[in-house]
């Protein structure tokens, strides 16, 4: 088992398998994306009733919330990757972690505009400097931190090097986003879903969200897939594993 | 099935809608094109250089 588990961490490490293998399995996560993220979006909108507090205002969740968790764990995704890249120097795995930050920094930017466009209706007010929202800005400026910097140095392996090490650093960003809502008074809501213990939901709410989770996740790894591989192909132009990818 | 949103909170919620949809579309199209384009330049070179040969 064990033997098995190290030749497929291995394998992940060679560019042609991974090129190969991702190109396979982006269309099935594409097409998962959509299967899932098309009856969320209907149900979300059309079917599920409107909330006795919030009014319609409330159908923004089933955006705000899978992007809100998504831009937590992507970030921590991007630290694992990075920690891994360091510590193995796996060139495969620096590029994916060094992908991920484009999309970490969509579904936080997503979280706040959602978000904003949530609390004006629910709240009063777009925005609040309360220890939820300004922790997620936090975030979204982690994320644009790391794009910088790996853009910023020329050899891509220092530059995946040196942004791996913010990432890794920034992680600390996301208890803190998530226990702010206990930690400090806030506008914004405490957790609606829980995993210990009941939710505050209805449940003719939940299936759409959780349609929706499962969607970002696919979508997530779909376009990592499509990033790794567009750099991937920059990276290694002049290598002869390019020449037959390309020729194929 | 709902027959519509509440119009005060309609625009909130199209725009909460809309904004998601381009900020994905524009992040999942964006380095398909990309892929695609470098690969069509890859393609161009290899056909220069089997010509070069032969």
């Amino acid at each position: 088992m064990w033997k098995k588990f190290k030749a497929w961490f291995h394998q992940w490490g060679s560019a042609p398998w991974f090129y190969r293998r991702s190109t396979r399995w982006e269309r099935w996560l594409w097409a998962g994306t959509i299967i899932t993220a098309l009856p969320a979006l209907f149900m979300g909108l059309f079917v599920v009733p409107t909330d006795y507090l919030q009014g319609d205002s409330y159908r923004i969740i089933f955006i705000h919330v899978p992007s809100a968790w998504m831009s937590m764990m992507i970030f921590g995704v991007m630290a694992l990757l990075s920690l891994v890249a360091l510590v193995w120097r796996i060139r495969t795995t620096e590029i994916m972690a060094m992908a991920c930050a484009p999309i970490g920094a969509a579904f936080t930017a997503i979280t706040l505009s959602t978000g904003s466009l949530w609390g004006r209706p629910t709240w009063g007010t777009y925005w609040q400097w309360d220890g939820r929202m300004t922790s997620e800005l936090i975030l979204l400026f982690l994320y644009i931190g790391v794009i910088a910097l790996y853009q910023a140095i020329e050899d891509k392996r220092q530059a995946a090097r040196a942004a791996g090490l913010l990432a890794i650093i920034g992680v600390v960003n996301i208890p803190i986003i998530h226990y702010s809502v206990q930690w400090w008074t806030t506008l914004h809501q405490g957790s609606t879903i829980k995993l210990t213990g009941p939710s505050s939901i209805d449940a003719s709410m939940i299936a759409p969200l959780l349609l929706m989770v499962v969607a970002t996740k696919l979508f997530f790894a779909a376009t990592l897939f499509t990033r790794t591989r567009a750099e991937l192909l920059v990276q290694d132009r002049h290598k002869k594993w390019i020449n037959e990818v390309v020729a194929s | 099935m709902n027959a519509g949103f509440n119009p005060d909170h309609a625009p909130f919620i199209f725009a909460a809608y809309g904004i998601s949809m381009v900020v994905l579309l524009w992040t999942a199209i964006g380095p398909l094109l990309k892929e695609r384009k470098l690969k069509r330049m890859l393609k161009a070179a290899l056909r220069r250089e089997e010509q070069k040969a032969s």
